[in-house]
């Protein structure tokens, strides 16, 4: 009965329409019907008789592509870097995209596009955010109050110089702190405070180091603390170890060479206390205990020896192994040791050719530059006697054998209580790392947070040294960074006040009052630390004392770029009162009002990453230098200012108000001068101290004028580092990157056509290791490492107190780089809008917790108020919150480190002893992740 | 080819039987007071002020009440749920202006258009071009050729002027002057919309229909104008076709003269009175119920247009040339159509139903409602 | 059918859950013009309740007749979102002039949202299903189908979404769009959005502006996982050409809703459970069945074939699948331009 439904479709040439509307993109604004009469539309499915109306998203399309463009990388404490393309309409930042530009270095190597995260893509977005900070602002009520009052730049300025001149009349230099904190890292926008601050010989504290970013366990092997790969070197790898390190969420950017390395063959496992998003993409996934890695580092580096899975030949030469060490005091043998006047930096092993004892080559005090054996062939194992400088006796032993013995007390089996991991586990991953011919072991930020985090690095170090991972053939990575030579002369001109990151933290607020209460069962901390608490506060003390640490006298003015000192600090209620209360001026430079800018006398508002010119090349995790090239067109965000301006003015006004009160210069005793001049023939050399020239600071802090703006300095940079060589500024600007060349590499070259390894230089010219012994260091006996038992890779228990239940953890965030971004509300939009714990189901049950409820988090320093996030990912016993939540967005405005003590590692308070000593690569950590919490519904 | 020439063939018969039909009706009683029907017919009185723009304008108190019987859209999907209800209309007129006035019980005001809600809504409906010897365009939206326009008011006083050739062509067009007025207390809607008469004479230019339209800028020479309504209850999810709509009905202006061909050319007075049961009887026998669903139909097909509430929502003769002449006022939605040569079909089977027996159908079919 | 057919394969063996697309797309469309509620792409962890809340179970989309079931239309505080608002000049007291008005009472108040009770789009991030150490989830980004059956076309009464002919991208006229919300509900992937400051509804456009300039959809483009593959079906030069035609381990999420996506997915791998003692058993984390259930039958089969070409190059032996899914060079994803507009 039914005809059937035939239908007919007319088709019009759409390719022919878009070329035309292409060129007349008019817009049709919001449309509404244009049409005359109805449309009668027959079979959408196959045509559509008028698609006009399709400007409307074209338009909107040519509105967010702007009428101008800059390049922008984003500098804050992320070693990302990634090269962006930024729109500006009309002078108002649209949108950001990435410059997915990076040239391939191989064909066979994936290329390193669209570098960038989801906090990057909305910048433009967060710029604008209602927490910006637009107008210097003078605090007009409390400290902390949020009352202020606008003030001029000139007002801001005077008064704040006024009040450094009078510090440095008072106090001298040393009552000055200009400290630019991690939210500026780059070397553009950072020069501009370390100059000031270098000329007026200010007090600055080392970030990496405050924040806990030193690989200590590094240092100790390696002499460096950043030692291992360029991360598109994962793509080569056979065998990847993640350890403590979450890519998927921390290195957005690089992580895809992981899954393409799977993909081309590798095998990956991770190591780490939850199930993280890392973990969903590997072949296995190892669930260890919080704070137990250096049992599991030590378990893996027993399973080598017990298998002899080891390569001695590597061993012998690139490690100190076969060193002799004092059955009776535990010490190296030294040259002084056996002759009166011997070098205490001469080492000795037991040659096995000739059986005699023999010097090892290569060592500091060696005065050769090789590791080659020749005719040596050091012994591994074995005890032996030498004559000592009156003749006696000497018994020794090799630091292999000490170091096997001190494994075999944590074998698989024997520390699986402590670690939670079966021994099969242990010992397969065990033996397919010693097997893979390129296996990678890349340690986190997180591990280092633990206080026997430098145990387990020296640890891991030991395993990838035992199985000849080295350079080329994977090994230890910890975080890469470039060499940037040249950069002295722009950075620090003049010596100044450098000290302690963590160890000044600790002592300005008195961080110790924390970790007396928090660990006060004495019994239960030194079975597990080696020291009582007291005992460590003392080492604290002599730390400084002995000046293994530098530590100043407590400044009284702080001029702070870029830190977030309030946030980040331990048992920061307790630290904020201490520091303020000690502070008589504080001035902090921010572009947002961040929880530490809030407790400010003044709030100077700085630009953000689209807004001044920048430069970044040091990051290791690829050779790409970005640069920050503005839209020409876009307007200041308020009355901000680059951070170079900020000091430029700030160095006007200072030279201007000493001038004024007729003190041209400061003498500054602290540091020395040696001039050689030539009296007629002889050359006389004459040693003053420092001076504080405040009558030249601008015509100094600008180079005699030369260096007035922030492009300056982009330009000056480009033209003095030799790394950026052959580039020229204009080609920089015109592309907004450079590729770094091979002299950007420390301890390999940077091949334009080979991912980066640190250590072929060692490897292959057999040039010695920046330790002490020449060599990877695998004994220590420095009087810290001899009084805890730790001359060679140990393994210690955590310290959480038993106490409380909970393990407390904060593993970096996807949503902000720390702090910066955190309150962004289209980040927040992506989490739960607010400060959020995780809890595993049966801890949550037991507390009558549900997913969503709001819950206190407490112990005996502090406690703050979250909302429960019930899951399954993680384990019992534990509590995981992403870390750097601000704490003006918790209830009562107390953050999540009013509940963390303020600990320290003893054995990262040690110094003075061969390549253990203060400065860029030996500073101990802000311990973060030792302290234990109970949960209740609030 | 076959098919053409038997349409062609029925075609010249339809049309001449229809035509005795009409003179046979000459003589017949007004259409619009056919007995036992009542709001056929909307009588708008003239006032000599303005014409009122809100519902509590004491203007209305004069005009009476005519009770326009409401029916769910089911001849197509998306259809709203069934229930019959009513809006009682008035209407008055000024010199330049004609006002009408609806009254709906909606004991749950829905005011905005926003995710998953939707606005109380009212509308009428006009044809651009009627008369005599001039189908009405299908009560939906109009058909092809035969456009309405659409006065639309949603809830928070939003008032849309649109025209419509058929579902789904619903169309924005520029109509100037038009106000209106929506008032909720206990229960009740009640809404007015003001339009210039210019206005709607100038619906015919907009439409380039040629007659254009036959209730002119003045009243006194216009007498019959076609009207729908249309009720949407945005608390039941009522939007697009999910409402309630009337059949076409008929404003009259007071004192003005109805055009008596027009009022014969909507005559339903047939040769011999048809019967309904027949009607119902011979549909069993034709395998309707294949296609429609109506009371009593076992399955539910959607294969035609839902008939539960033919009578209600059509005229007895657009019923009759369904039948008949079913490519002549297909329902305008793809489903119940082909295209052969250009042309649009109906795939209502090609008519074999005797005039009487159709007239039969009609007269069950009016008792759909 | 349209003349040609443009998609896009998501490998999800390569997403981080990083969002960098959803912010991606945000940023091009959806942060302004009443859209701010709006995620044209989401990622979201599965298993979960995903974006809109509960969309798996909103109806919509076809039954085995081919008829249109019924959907509802979500939520938006239940389901959607509100677009967050936050209390930035309360509680850090400062404004658009600098100082803002002070705050009033005892407490001052925190930084947080202005509605007390709020849901987000991603609200069971990183959670999943299962029991310690065997948990398991992975992440799920979605954009609008751009199906050759759309039930969203389907269900519009007005016939004002239709299917461009020449590279099959679904558009919402948004000069005809009502509001009626028809497809709202009919959309069984729930990825078309009213906008309540325009009383149209909109959805994802495949970005086809940037797509007509030869660039690739902002969420493609900018994907740092480098997961995303487009370009036309019937390009046999195209890696999804490769990954959905020739070694069709790509295919489309809930085939079972009768709507024929052409977005295609390369369905997850997953590390091996522990048994009671802790031994590594060989028994993946994410059951089969719920695989099988998201991406239909052929799944299993994918899952090997990924691994047999896998070791192929852990034996180092050449395997045109796994280069295709590393993506050597990014450029090389997009296969966008037809020769015609590189100006052969």
């Amino acid at each position: 009965m039914k005809k059937k439904n035939k239908q007919n479709n007319s088709k019009i040439n759409r390719r022919k329409f878009l070329k035309v509307s292409g060129i007349c993109g008019l817009g049709l604004g919001i449309p509404t019907s244009a049409l005359g009469k109805a449309l009668q539309v027959d079979d959408p499915l196959r045509s559509y008789p008028d698609t006009k109306w399709e400007d409307f998203y074209r338009d909107e399309l040519v509105k967010t592509e702007g009428t101008s463009t800059g390049f922008a990388f984003h500098c804050s404490n992320c070693q990302g870097n990634c090269a962006w393309q930024v729109s500006s309409n009309d002078g108002v930042a649209q949108r950001e995209e990435q410059l997915a530009q990076y040239p391939q270095i191989s064909w066979d190597i994936p290329d390193a596009n669209p570098r960038g995260c989801n906090k990057g893509a909305i910048h433009s977005q967060a710029m604008y955010e209602k927490d910006r900070l637009l107008y210097p602002l003078k605090r007009s009520g409390e400290r902390g109050e949020g009352k202020w009052e606008k003030i001029s730049w000139d007002q801001a300025l005077t008064e704040i110089s006024e009040r450094i001149v009078d510090t440095l009349q008072e106090k001298g230099p040393g009552g000055l702190m200009i400290h630019t904190g991690t939210g500026i890292l780059s070397q553009g926008r950072r020069a501009g405070p370390l100059r000031l601050g270098s000329l007026l010989g200010s007090i600055r504290i080392y970030p990496s180091s405050a924040v806990g970013d030193m690989f200590t366990g590094a240092t100790l092997a390696l002499g460096v603390p950043n030692v291992g790969h360029s991360l598109d070197a994962w793509f080569e790898m056979d065998y990847i170890l993640l350890w403590g390190i979450n890519p998927n969420v921390t290195r957005i950017p690089d992580a895809h060479y992981l899954w393409e390395g799977k993909y081309n063959g590798a095998k990956i496992v991770t190591i780490a206390p939850d199930y993280n998003p890392t973990s969903i993409h590997a072949d296995q996934w190892v669930p260890v205990q919080p704070g137990s890695d250096s049992y599991l580092a030590m378990s893996m580096v027993s399973v080598v020896f017990e298998e002899g899975l080891y390569k001695k030949d590597f061993i012998r030469e690139q490690t100190d192994l076969p060193f002799l060490v004092r059955l009776d005091n535990r010490k190296l043998l030294r040259e002084n040791d056996m002759k009166a006047d011997g070098s205490d930096e001469k080492f000795f092993f037991w040659d096995l050719n000739s059986d005699s004892i023999k010097q090892a080559p290569g060592t500091r005090g060696s005065g050769r530059d090789t590791l080659r054996l020749g005719k040596i062939k050091p012994a591994l194992e074995g005890e032996y006697n030498v004559t000592g400088k009156d003749g006696e006796t000497i018994a020794v032993t090799t630091v292999f054998e000490l170091a096997r013995a001190e494994s075999s007390r944590f074998t698989p089996e024997a520390v699986r209580d402590k670690t939670g991991i079966h021994p099969d586990v242990v010992r397969d991953i065990t033996r397919e790392f010693s097997k893979a011919e390129k296996a990678g072991l890349t340690v986190g930020f997180s591990i280092h947070k633990y206080a026997w985090g430098i145990l387990t690095c020296w640890a891991q170090a030991m395993l990838c040294a035992l199985t000849g991972h080295t350079a080329d053939t994977g090994g230890l990575d910890t975080e890469s960074q470039w060499s940037l030579g040249g950069i002295g002369p722009l950075t620090s001109p003049k010596p100044a006040r450098f000290e302690s990151g963590f160890l000044s933290e600790w002592m300005s607020g008195k961080m110790w009052e924390s970790m007396r209460s928090h660990y006060d069962n004495d019994r239960e901390f030194k079975e597990r630390a080696g020291l009582g608490v007291e005992d460590v506060i003392d080492l604290a003390q002599k730390s400084i004392d002995k000046k293994w640490l530098t530590h100043y006298e407590e400044p009284e003015a702080r001029i702070i770029f870029a830190d977030n000192l309030f946030r980040r600090n331990k048992s920061s209620g307790h630290y904020k009162r201490e520091v303020l209360g000690k502070t008589k001026l504080y001035v902090n430079v921010n572009y947002r009002m961040d929880s530490s800018a809030e407790f400010a006398d003044y709030v100077l508002p700085a630009i953000s990453h689209y807004e001044g010119w920048d430069i970044r090349g040091e990051v290791g995790y690829h050779r790409f230098v970005n640069l920050t090239v503005p839209p020409a067109d876009l307007k200041p965000v308020g009355e901000t200012k680059s951070e170079w301006e900020i000091c430029s003015l700030l160095s006007d006004k200072i030279q201007d108000i000493a001038k004024a009160r007729g003190i041209p210069k400061i003498e500054d005793p602290e540091f020395t001068v040696t001039k050689k001049t030539k009296v007629g023939k002889k050359e006389v050399s004459k040693t003053t101290p420092v001076m504080r020239d405040l009558d030249t600071l601008v015509s100094d802090f600008t180079m005699k004028g030369k260096v007035k703006n922030d492009k300056d300095v982009v330009k000056w940079l480009i033209e003095n580092v030799p790394a950026f060589k052959p580039w020229k500024f204009e080609d920089a600007v015109e592309r907004g990157f450079i590729v770094l060349n091979k002299d950007a590499g420390f301890t390999s070259p940077l091949y334009a056509t080979k991912p980066y390894h640190s250590f072929e230089t060692q490897v292959y010219l057999r040039r010695p290791y920046p330790t002490l012994s020449g060599r990877q260091q695998f004994y220590i006996d420095q009087e810290v490492f001899l009084k805890l038992g730790a001359t060679v890779p140990t393994a210690r228990r955590s310290l959480h107190p038993s106490k409380f239940p909970l393990k407390f953890y904060t593993p970096h965030t996807r949503w902000g780089i720390h702090s910066t971004w955190r309150t962004s509300k289209r980040m927040l939009k992506m989490q739960r809008g607010a400060p959020h714990v995780s809890i595993c189901p049966e801890d949550a049950k037991k507390r009558g917790i549900k997913d969503g409820d709001k819950i206190r988090v407490l112990n005996d320093i502090g406690e703050f108020i979250a909302m429960a996030k019930v899951n399954p990912n993680v384990q019992a016993g534990t509590l995981m919150m992403d870390h750097a939540w601000e704490p003006h967005q918790f209830e009562k405005r107390e953050g999540l480190n009013s509940a963390v003590a303020g600990v320290l590692s003893p054995l990262e308070l040690a110094g003075g002893w061969g390549h253990l000593k203060f400065g860029a690569q030996w500073d101990g950590n802000q311990i973060a992740l030792e302290s234990a919490v109970e949960v209740e519904k609030a | 080819m076959m098919m053409t020439r038997a349409f062609g063939y029925i075609y010249a018969i339809t049309t001449a039987l229809l035509f005795t039909a009409q003179l046979a009706s000459v003589a017949g009683a007004d259409p619009l007071d056919e007995p036992g029907k009542s709001g056929e017919l909307i009588v708008a009185s003239m006032t000599n002020g303005a014409a009122p723009e809100s519902p509590d304008d004491p203007a209305w108190s004069g005009a009476g009440f005519a009770n326009i019987e409401l029916y769910p859209q089911i001849s197509v999907q998306p259809a709203s749920a069934p229930g019959k209800s009513e809006v009682k209309i008035k209407a008055v007129y000024s010199a330049g202006e004609l006002a009408i006035y609806a009254e709906w019980k909606d004991d749950q005001p829905s005011l905005k258009h926003d995710i998953g809600k939707f606005p109380d809504s009212f509308a009428i409906e006009f044809p651009f071009s009627f008369g005599a010897g001039k189908r009405l365009p299908y009560i939906g939206m109009g058909d092809p050729g035969q456009p309405v326009a659409v006065i639309l008011w949603k809830a928070g006083d939003k008032v849309e002027t649109l025209e419509a050739e058929g579902f789904g062509s619903l169309t924005p067009m520029a109509l100037d002057g038009v106000k209106a007025k929506g008032v909720w207390r206990d229960g009740v809607w009640r809404v007015t919309i003001t339009l210039k008469l210019a206005g709607l004479a100038g619906l015919a230019g907009l439409a380039g229909k040629d007659g254009g339209s036959k209730f002119s800028i003045d009243p006194a020479n216009s007498g019959l104008l076609p009207v729908a309504f249309a009720v949407w209850r945005g608390d039941k999810q009522e939007r697009d076709g999910k409402k309630s709509l009337s059949s076409w009905k008929f404003l009259r202006f007071t004192g003005a003269a109805p055009d008596p061909e027009y009022i014969k050319s909507l005559a339903w007075a047939p040769e011999g009175k048809g019967d309904a049961k027949k009607g119902k009887a011979l549909m069993i026998s034709a395998g309707c119920a294949d296609c429609h669903t109506y009371p009593g139909s076992k399955e539910k097909p959607t294969d035609g247009p839902n008939l539960t509430f033919a009578g209600g929502i059509h005229r007895p003769q657009y019923l009759l040339d369904s039948m008949l002449r079913p490519s002549l006022v297909i329902v305008p939605k793809s489903e119940y159509y082909t295209i052969e040569e250009g042309k649009k079909e109906s795939i209502m089977p090609d008519p074999y139903f005797t005039k009487k027996d159709a007239v039969n159908i009609v007269e069950y079919l009016r008792t759909l409602r | 059918m349209s003349k040609r057919q443009i998609a896009m394969v998501m490998d999800l063996n390569k997403c981080i859950g990083c969002q960098t697309c959803t912010m991606a797309c945000k940023t091009q469309w959806t942060n302004r013009n009443g859209r701010d509620y709006m995620y044209w792409n989401n990622v979201e962890t599965a298993p979960g309740k995903g974006y809109p809340r509960g969309w798996q179970e909103s109806g919509g989309g076809f039954n085995d007749e081919g008829e249109l079931k019924e959907g509802r239309i979500p939520s938006l505080t239940e389901d959607y979102g509100k677009p967050l608002e936050i209390n930035y000049e309360e509680a850090l007291g400062i404004g658009p002039d600098g100082p803002s008005t002070p705050w009033t009472g005892v407490t001052r108040p925190h930084l947080k949202p202005e509605d007390e009770k709020f849901t987000t789009p991603n609200w069971d991030e990183d959670e999943g299903e299962g029991e310690f150490p065997n948990s398991f989830f992975f992440y799920l980004p979605r954009i609008c189908n751009h199906c050759s059956n759309p039930a969203c076309l389907a269900s519009c009464p007005r016939k004002a979404i239709y299917k461009r002919e020449e590279d099959g991208i679904v558009l919402v006229d948004q000069s005809r769009c009502r509001g009626y919300q028809h497809c709202v509900a009919g959309c069984p992937y729930k990825k078309v959005y009213f906008n309540p400051m325009f009383s149209r509804s909109e959805k994802c456009i495949f970005c086809y502006p940037r797509v007509e300039q030869g660039k690739p959809p902002a969420c493609a483009k900018q994907c740092p996982g480098r997961i995303r593959f487009v370009g036309y079906l019937d390009d046999e030069a195209s890696p999804v050409y490769a990954l959905v035609k020739k070694w069709k381990v790509a295919v489309p999420l809930r085939p079972d809703f009768g709507t024929q996506p052409n977005v295609y997915y390369v369905p997850p791998l997953s590390p091996p459970k522990y048994d009671e003692q802790g031994r590594l058993t060989d028994k993946p984390r994410i059951p089969i069945k719920l695989l099988t259930g998201l991406f239909g039958p052929e799944t299993p089969r994918i899952l090997e074939t990924l691994k047999i070409e896998r070791e192929k190059k852990k034996r180092g032996e050449p395997s045109e699948l796994m280069d295709t899914l590393i993506a050597y060079r990014h450029d090389e994803m997009f296969t966008i331009t037809d020769e015609e507009e590189q100006g052969f």
